[in-house]
């Protein structure tokens, strides 16, 4: 069953987060910087790759105000961090590796003081040679960025034997497609502070997705212990996945530990381009074959990732585009090879839509292609050829709870689709729509961190109180908490206070990979049928009345009978009669995975999108006019939320394939701030008809799945999808740009 | 020059405004202060700023016999908001709608874009035929922009009321709110044709050869076109577009508004 567009807004409910920030207040942890704290500016490379001769900050030591200058000498434990390979520099010691690398941090009095004293250090460096392009690095003679040589990571999945598939095939496709670097662009530049605490712990108001994992990296980096720092991470002012991992938090506490005093900083808009993490560009190579009838054969896939200088989350994105690879479908074979390639382009990371996103452009290409090739209607075709649902990818076995046939079979229906127009030749635009198939791995893949931690108690006002590590980044985690603890409780959404984001809470993993919100809905569920029984029983004492008599409803304790109509004893009632008695349920519940022995996620879900689009012939501009998503991930927790994931999926993937790029040359961006760099604004969105179908099997008690980056990992195919029949070509790279544009329409006929 | 060290002066008046201007060097006018903060991070900034603001006292804008005129220190919007704009002289209009963001165009004034070298507004005014009064006297527009702007102070636009077909296209990087990739501006009567380009990193000038190849019938084909408005040296690449691949999409923009109105006519 679909709920359609109406009946998600019928349901729609305002945030509990929504008012201070719609209308402007302050609140986002970099609102927040003490007025007192000592200012943090960092001295950065200016150069791609080098080495470090010299390093003399003795006139920056001059300038009034600096309190403490450190270099690489300074940092007392471990002067490197990642988040599985830890070799990004605190501060460089010897080598640069990208523009924007940290050499000298300073600390001073004032903002401007830190920046005048930060332009009176002076670095001698070594220029070494730039490795700025991934085929180059693969070079046997290439110069080696890291000891270890240009590989970052890589991997191989061979299932069947493809070539012989390919040769048996009646149709095949080979084509090679890139990527392009797509930026962040959050509205909170990465910032905060850190405050040394009187036991000479610290508190980290930083904003990431881990604060738990945060601890262990930056202990390892002061040589203390982790439970000698807090990480206090939420609310954030969106990140999308760049503030992932680690970025301001290593300096910061570095200057604090030396310096005893609060220190903040705040980069600017270029510094949060230049030195933070960008979405991997890639490369990708298919050959991709089908039968007459349009049954796949053999599919041959090479991957190569720009990781940028560091490693950071380069192993993860490889492997869930590894896993996208074969996207939903059924191949007699298929040979994958990937890799993860060291260059001096900056720094890739965490992105939203996560490594799978390029492939999948790749993939939805080769399949419109195919299908075209064959006569098929590109629906049917992809219906032809799904894969059975309780096999992975990877061969791996899966839960089975997606739903790629029924979400596919709606967006076949839906009027963008039946009624798309044949492409114009005469007119200033081209149309053109297109189609698109995904589906996505639930939270982490085999190996986690899976599992979350999570407590339900009755707080000190009578607020009954979720409390977790995760993170409100802007997806609506609170809002999630809320309303999943009232609904489940049947008590009113007020009555809940939703504690997220610190690591003094019970660690709910990292927030990412789109699982907070599943994860929140479990977790939530296991903790509630213990702290109900607490609370009935901590009222059967108080009003001297049975606990079968007892339920817990809107406001407090009600009479269990058809006719109550009220509480006969609130919740702040029940809180202050019992001060030392407060209930607190903490729950750990495991994630899903695989049984199967594979790098692989265990529960899938899916996603179709059918996107029109028109092509200006005379301006090369691309707009995108009308979209249709159909998700398939579970009952939906909060409309307005999932709305505004799907919708905003959308209008970033539009970016991605359109909009976006960080143009680079000899490892430098040749944007350096919004006014080059194009996000989409509300005259480019177009009107976007989002689709659910909530349905679970009978056993099936994950409960929600989530939707944060399933949205754009099927928008941008989609997007591409109609750009290529538009321009009645394929679209070989994206984001594609008024020079693209310009040169498939060359090949056009005169206009 | 240190973004940590400017001055900034309040002009009382005209005579003010020159006099600080010629007592220190690198001095700057500022209107709305728009185009100063797009170029903040990219070019040396002056160290003294002379806000020239307050300096407006007249009308917007006002209608003569066969010309308006327009208050050079009247911020964008509202001109774009006049009505003798909106009536006789639509292209401007339209064109303002395509500058900016509403925030943008009501601090942001006429003079400020026409002094700005990768103001929007240049190319079609140069092709409107517009003329400037400035503090130096009153002259084409087309002169002023040749001799350089600078330690003038501009006054007014003297438009000439059209009696040809004025296209106009800013051809942006995404719908609204964009640096231009190239900004084109073409007048065309019976028996002439204007033609001007400007906006991004491209020179603004009006392309003399190509007006001259039109405007004797020439057949051009795309690649034609595109050959001979790459040769008058005017567009520049930037971070995503070369420069022939803007005059590639000067000449679809022309080949395609130009059928367009002969069909129309």
């Amino acid at each position: 069953m679909v709920t359609s567009f109406e009946d998600l807004q019928r349901r729609f409910c305002a945030r509990p987060d929504s008012d201070w920030k719609v209308s402007g207040q302050k609140g986002y942890l970099t609102d927040l910087i003490p007025v007192d704290a000592l200012w943090v500016e960092v001295w950065r490379s200016p150069i791609p790759h080098g080495r470090i001769i010299a390093i003399d900050t003795s006139e920056a030591a001059k300038v009034p105000g600096v309190a403490r200058i450190a270099t690489a000498h300074d940092v007392p434990g471990l002067n490197a961090y990642g988040p599985k390979v830890r070799d990004q520099p605190v501060l460089c010691a010897d080598r640069v590796r990208m523009v924007g690398d940290p050499v000298v941090a300073i600390a001073a009095s004032t903002q401007a003081a830190a920046r005048l004293a930060v332009r009176a250090v002076r670095v001698e460096i070594e220029q070494l040679p730039i490795v700025g392009d991934v085929m180059a690095a693969l070079q046997a003679d290439a110069i080696r960025i890291h000891d270890k040589g240009n590989i970052c990571h890589e991997r191989r999945y061979i299932s069947g034997d493809a070539t012989d598939a390919l040769v048996r095939s009646a149709v095949c496709i080979t084509e090679t497609y890139r990527t392009g670097r797509q930026f962040h662009a959050a509205m909170e530049t990465e910032g905060g502070f850190v405050v040394p605490q009187e036991n000479g712990s610290l508190r980290v108001h930083v904003a990431s997705h881990f604060p738990h994992g945060d601890r262990h990296s930056l202990a390892a980096i002061l040589n203390i212990e982790p439970d000698r720092i807090e990480v206090v991470s939420s609310p954030m002012g969106g990140s999308f996945g760049g503030k992932d991992t680690l970025s301001v938090q290593p300096i910061l506490v570095l200057l604090a530990h030396l310096t005893g005093r609060t220190v903040a900083t705040h980069r600017t808009r270029q510094e949060s381009l230049q030195c933070g993490e960008t979405r991997h560009p890639f490369v990708v190579h298919m050959t991709t074959g089908c039968d007459a009838e349009g049954h796949l054969t053999g599919h041959q896939v090479t991957i190569i990732a720009d990781a940028g200088a560091y490693t950071t989350k380069s192993i993860d994105v490889l492997d869930t585009a590894f896993e996208n690879g074969s996207g939903p479908y059924a191949f007699e074979a298929v040979d994958m090879t990937g890799r993860a390639v060291f260059t001096n382009n900056g720094n890739s990371g965490a992105f939203r839509g996560f490594g799978a996103v390029q492939v999948q452009f790749a993939l939805e290409q080769q399949i419109d292609r195919l299908a075209r090739r064959v006569g098929l209607d590109e629906a049917e075709f992809r219906l032809r050829n799904l894969r059975s649902l309780s096999v992975g990818p990877l061969g791996q076995v899966t839960t089975g709870a997606q739903h790629p046939s029924t979400v596919l079979s709606v967006v076949a229906q839906h009027e963008i689709w039946k009624q798309r127009t044949v492409r114009s030749n005469g007119d200033r635009y081209l149309r053109g729509v297109g189609l698109s198939l995904i589906t996505k791995g639930e939270g982490f893949s085999k190996g986690g961190p899976n599992g979350a931690a999570l407590s339900l108690s009755l707080g000190e006002g009578g607020q009954i109180t979720v409390a977790c590590s995760a993170v409100e980044m802007g997806q609506g985690a609170i809002a999630a908490a809320a309303d999943i603890t009232a609904e489940v409780l049947g008590v009113a959404r007020c009555d809940v206070a939703v504690a997220l984001g610190s690591s003094s809470e019970p660690d709910a993993g990292p927030s990412a990979a789109s699982r907070v919100t599943g994860t929140l809905y479990r977790g939530i569920r296991a903790a509630a049928p213990d702290l109900k029984k607490k609370l009935l029983e901590m009222a059967s004492q108080d009003l001297d009345l049975k606990i079968e008599n007892l339920r817990l409803g809107p406001g407090g304790i009600w009479p269990n009978r058809p006719d109550a109509n009220g509480s006969i004893l609130s919740f702040s009632e029940l809180a202050q009669q019992k001060p030392h008695r407060w209930p607190s349920i903490e729950v750990y519940v495991p994630g899903v995975e695989t049984p199967s022995d594979v790098k692989g996620h265990g529960d899938f879900n899916a996603a179709s999108a059918v996107a029109q689009v028109s092509i200006d012939r005379w301006s090369c501009q691309v707009r995108i006019e009308r979209m249709a998503v159909a998700a398939a991930c579970g009952p939906v927790v909060s409309p307005m939320s999932f709305v505004g994931q799907v919708e905003g999926g959308a209008m970033m993937g539009f970016g991605m394939a359109v909009l976006e790029s960080v143009p680079e040359r000899e490892g430098r961006y040749l944007h350096q701030n919004l006014d080059g760099y194009m996000v989409g604004t509300i005259a480019d969105a177009p009107t976007v008809e989002v689709l659910a179908i909530e349905d679970l099997e009978m056993d099936d008690d994950l409960g929600p799945r989530g939707i944060g980056e399933i949205s754009i990992n099927v928008a941008v195919p989609a997007v591409a999808n109609a750009i290529a029949n538009a321009l009645g070509c394929a679209v070989r790279k994206i984001p594609m740009r008024p020079s693209d544009i310009l040169s498939a329409l060359r090949k056009k006929q005169d206009p | 020059v240190s973004k940590d060290v400017l001055r900034y002066h309040v002009a009382s008046s005209i005579s003010d405004a020159l006099d600080r201007w010629k007592s220190v060097d690198r001095a700057l006018f500022i209107g709305g202060a728009t185009a100063l903060q797009l170029d903040w991070s990219e070019s040396p900034l002056s160290e003294f700023l002379i806000d020239v603001s307050g300096l407006g006292t007249g009308l917007p804008c006002e209608r003569n016999e066969s010309t308006i005129e327009l208050c050079a220190f009247s911020p964008l919007e509202r001109i774009r908001q006049e009505p003798l704009v909106t009536h006789l002289f639509p292209a401007l209009a339209y064109a303002l709608r395509h500058i900016g963001s509403f925030g943008v165009r009501s601090m942001g004034t006429l003079a400020g874009n026409l002094c700005w070298r990768k103001g929007d507004l240049r190319p079609l005014l140069l092709a409107a035929d517009a003329n400037v009064v400035t503090t130096a006297g009153p002259m084409s527009l087309s002169n002023w922009l040749e001799k350089g702007t600078a330690g003038d102070l501009l006054l007014k636009v003297i438009l000439p009321l059209s009696r040809g077909a004025m296209i106009f296209e800013k051809v942006g990087y995404r719908r609204l709110f964009s640096p231009s990739c190239v900004t084109i501006a073409c007048v065309t009567t019976r028996d002439d044709i204007r033609l001007a380009v400007g906006g991004g990193s491209n020179r603004t000038a009006r392309l003399y050869e190509t007006e001259a190849a039109l405007r004797q019938g020439r057949k051009l084909c795309r690649d034609d076109l595109t050959a001979l408005i790459a040769a008058e040296d005017v567009m520049r690449a930037d971070a995503e577009v070369t420069a022939l691949e803007k005059a590639e999409i000067v000449a679809n923009v022309l080949r395609g508004a130009l059928i367009q109105s002969a069909f129309a006519q």
